[in-house]
């Protein structure tokens, strides 16, 4: 029998120590010339076979794998050539890193799991402590860099602390590879971009859950006559039962609403209206939104950044993505809220893709402050009625509606398409080789470009839009400024090039002008309609509106155009 | 490692236990509480192999409850810094993979993977693969062994971390 005593594991660790001391000293020597070559890691080799202190061992391991990427292909090394003798040719596109990555990648700013450092495994206190007698004069300035740990916690990487240069290396890596696969990143946002959900406390009205019950059996109401006409019985039967009071027949459907998707549509309910009993909620997806996950997943690696919680994001992928086949499944690529470094905002840190090559796709840029024209906003997806406040909006469930199958995300699709293809075809070759991953080509000047296209070629003339004092500089407001994103330009008076008479109010001098030269007359809605759908919409079907319901619904839409404000506490409602 | 060890834990007896039982009782209370558990200094208890002694119960004051001290001995597993173990992936990611070693969890980083393993994330579920152009790719995902080296530990008083390689002689898949 054989007592444990910790005295030893300390003593041992006392060797290490003195022993990682002179070892340093010795591979210092040997480890100057700045590319690691063999010579270093042979060197290095009986060291390591006499006593190996684990953690310097690791440490000349770690500088020459930046070498060994940095460099040609070469032999594999010793450490681990146990099982093929033959060493394996890098991939020939394999990019080198950028020189910081190479220079800078000592183990102390890798980064921490479960607060020992991933490289060395030392302690984390112990890491700070060693770095003091370093840089004594610049111990205040090494202070505040331990801070800049980026702490992710969601899916695998739950504890994980990357350092910044880490985190920066990390996404140069995925960039270059990224491009090697002719792939970009999509960030989605959930509610009110690809779905809506309501909770079943927030279902008090009586007619709202009518309404509700109705839709989740006839289906939506463009297929709602065939449904009905299809399954006469049994839609009948539930209607009488629904009929009863209505916090059971909510249990009812819940258990049916449990069922599989495919089943839910072949009984000619909508098929994207679901209800989980298990979180106690009514989701909406919208329309066409499985072609456009599947189609976006071909060009895109998809990450899913909410507000909601995570719980419920990972209840909301199982809907989008039932079988897996966009990669959402696996939790490292859904972010909740609880994972965001900054209270009620997005921010791009804890995505492990490179920013230059990330799309966002949210129906509120407030919560992405600082992304600029890589942020793609959709129209809100209001299909629950939103209760009280200014924003009152019935939805689609009330109005009996819903978005057609080749609305927002149809037009969507297509151009993540188009900018995808921009980018490849256009911005990389001409871009510094893709070795230089640090400056791979932005995509946020492709995302322009194509969203130039959208009226590229058309004059507008504003009437009644924007206010007399700004009438000067067009692009001081939130309509010029949108006219001018898509490509159009500004007339600022009648002229025979003028396209588009878009106008606030009727009968002013210009919509009559415009009458008489047959020049389309349309609303503002229709420029925001482009905008949102990044096409040249039909004019016919944006008139001049009433003036008070034009009034309204265009300070909604301007307010979410303008810049957003730092800090926005509505947003949290997600 | 494993070791082999007698120690001694104060366990709590509810009066209504107090009987012919009292001996048995006092055994599953001991197994209930200290298999399976964690102690920075002993490591993982798997197993208690036999009680050595019951000592003299003390009764609280006030509470009528009686505090017996168990004497027993215990096979436990102490992992040590440069342990050498075999492990089971659980977990594959950009950054690494983790994996277990019975109730022991090791995340090795990717710069303590061989620099020729590569991450591949087409691959379902995720791996890092070492592309030998003739032969079967080695590959390390979930559900593979792996025979890693224990380099960093973290020993909290009720749990036990650890920072592993497979970068060096004889290590990596099985």
């Amino acid at each position: 029998m054989q007592a444990l005593t910790i005295m030893h594991a300390d003593d041992a660790d006392e060797m290490d120590t003195q022993l990682e001391a002179e070892m340093e000293a010795a591979l210092a020597e040997s480890a100057t010339p700045s590319p690691p070559n063999e010579t270093s890691s042979t060197a290095a080799a009986p060291l390591e076979e006499s006593t190996p202190p684990p953690s310097e061992h690791t440490r000349t391991d770690g500088s020459s794998a930046v070498g060994t990427r940095q460099k040609r292909p070469r032999p594999r090394q010793h450490a681990s050539g146990a099982h093929e003798p033959v060493s394996p040719p890098l991939p020939p596109s394999a990019a080198p890193l950028p020189p910081w990555a190479s220079a800078s990648a000592s183990d102390d700013d890798v980064g921490y799991m479960w607060g020992m450092n991933i490289v060395t495994g030392r302690m984390m206190e112990e890491d700070s402590s060693r770095a003091k007698p370093r840089h004594e004069e610049t111990s205040a300035a090494a202070a505040p860099e331990r801070k800049t740990l980026v702490q992710l916690s969601y899916g695998s990487y739950r504890g994980v602390q990357l350092s910044s240069s880490e985190l920066r290396r990390i996404k140069a890596q995925e960039c270059a590879q990224m491009l090697r696969q002719k792939k970009l990143v999509l960030v989605l946002d959930l509610d009110h971009t690809l779905l809506n959900s309501i909770s079943l406390h927030e279902l008090v009205d009586p007619k709202l859950q009518a309404a509700l019950r109705e839709r989740y059996e006839q289906g939506p109401p463009s297929q709602g006559r065939e449904a009905a006409e299809e399954g006469d019985a049994s839609p009948k039967e539930n209607h009488a039962e629904a009929a009863g009071s209505a916090v059971s027949t909510e249990k009812a459907g819940g258990v049916e609403g449990e069922g599989d998707a495919s089943e839910a549509a072949a009984g000619g309910r909508d098929p994207l209206l679901h209800f989980l009993a298990d979180i106690h909620m009514w989701t909406k997806l919208r329309p066409s939104v499985h072609d456009f996950l599947r189609g976006a997943a071909e060009h895109f690696e998809l990450y899913v950044y909410t507000m909601g919680t995570k719980a419920y994001a990972a209840r909301m992928v199982t809907l989008l993505d039932p079988h897996g086949e966009l990669g959402l499944k696996d939790a490292d690529r859904v972010i909740g809220r609880e994972d965001s470094t900054a209270g009620y905002m997005k921010g791009l840190d804890v995505v492990l893709g490179s920013d230059r090559t990330i799309l966002i796709l949210d129906d509120s840029p407030a919560v992405w402050p600082n992304e600029g024209s890589r942020l793609l906003v959709p129209r809100r997806y209001i299909f629950f009625p939103t209760p009280g406040g200014k924003h009152e909006q019935r939805g689609h469930l009330m109005s009996g509606t819903d978005e057609g199958e080749h609305d927002q995300l149809h037009h969507l699709l297509r151009v993540l398409r188009e900018i995808h293809a921009h980018y490849f075809e256009h911005l990389l070759p001409t871009a510094s080789p893709l070795h230089a991953a640090d400056d791979c080509p932005n995509v946020s000047s492709s995302v322009s470009s194509v969203r130039r296209r959208v009226l590229a070629g058309q004059r507008l003339l504003f009437t009644h839009v924007i206010p007399l004092q700004q009438q000067g500089t067009p692009e001081a407001h939130a309509a010029g400024r949108l006219a001018i994103e898509l490509g159009a330009t500004i007339a600022l008076d009648t002229s025979p090039e003028v396209t588009h008479v878009v106008a606030g109010a009727d009968n002013t001098d210009k919509v009559k002008w415009a009458r008489e030269k047959g020049i389309p007359v349309v609303s503002v809605e229709w420029l925001y309609s482009c905008g949102y759908l990044w096409a040249k919409v039909e004019e016919a079907r944006y008139p001049i509106s009433s003036q008070t319901a034009g009034a309204e619904s265009r300070d909604f839409d301007q307010m979410r155009l303008l810049p957003p404000p730092q800090l926005w506490p509505q947003m949290a409602d997600e | 490692m494993f070791f082999y060890i007698e120690m001694e834990r104060d366990l709590l007896l509810l009066p209504q236990h107090f009987g012919p039982n009292i001996n048995r009782y006092l055994r599953d209370k001991l197994i209930e509480k200290v298999e399976g558990s964690c102690s920075g200094r002993y490591g993982f208890i798997i197993c208690v192999t036999e009680v050595k002694k019951i000592g003299k119960g003390r009764i609280r004051e006030g509470a009528g409850l009686v505090t017996f001290p168990v004497k027993f001995g215990a096979v436990v597993f102490r992992p040590f810094k440069g342990e050498v173990l075999d492990a089971k992936v659980t977990v594959v990611n950009k950054l690494g993979f983790f994996a277990e070693v019975g109730p022991l969890s090791v995340f090795v980083s990717k710069y303590l993977i061989p620099t020729d393993m590569r991450f591949d994330p087409q691959s379902n579920p995720p791996s890092y693969v070492s592309q030998v152009s003739d032969e079967q790719p080695m590959r390390v995902t979930v559900a593979s062994e792996v025979r890693l080296k224990l380099i960093g530990m973290r020993i909290d008083a009720s749990e036990i971390f650890a920072i592993g390689s497979i970068k060096e002689d004889y290590l990596g898949v099985l």
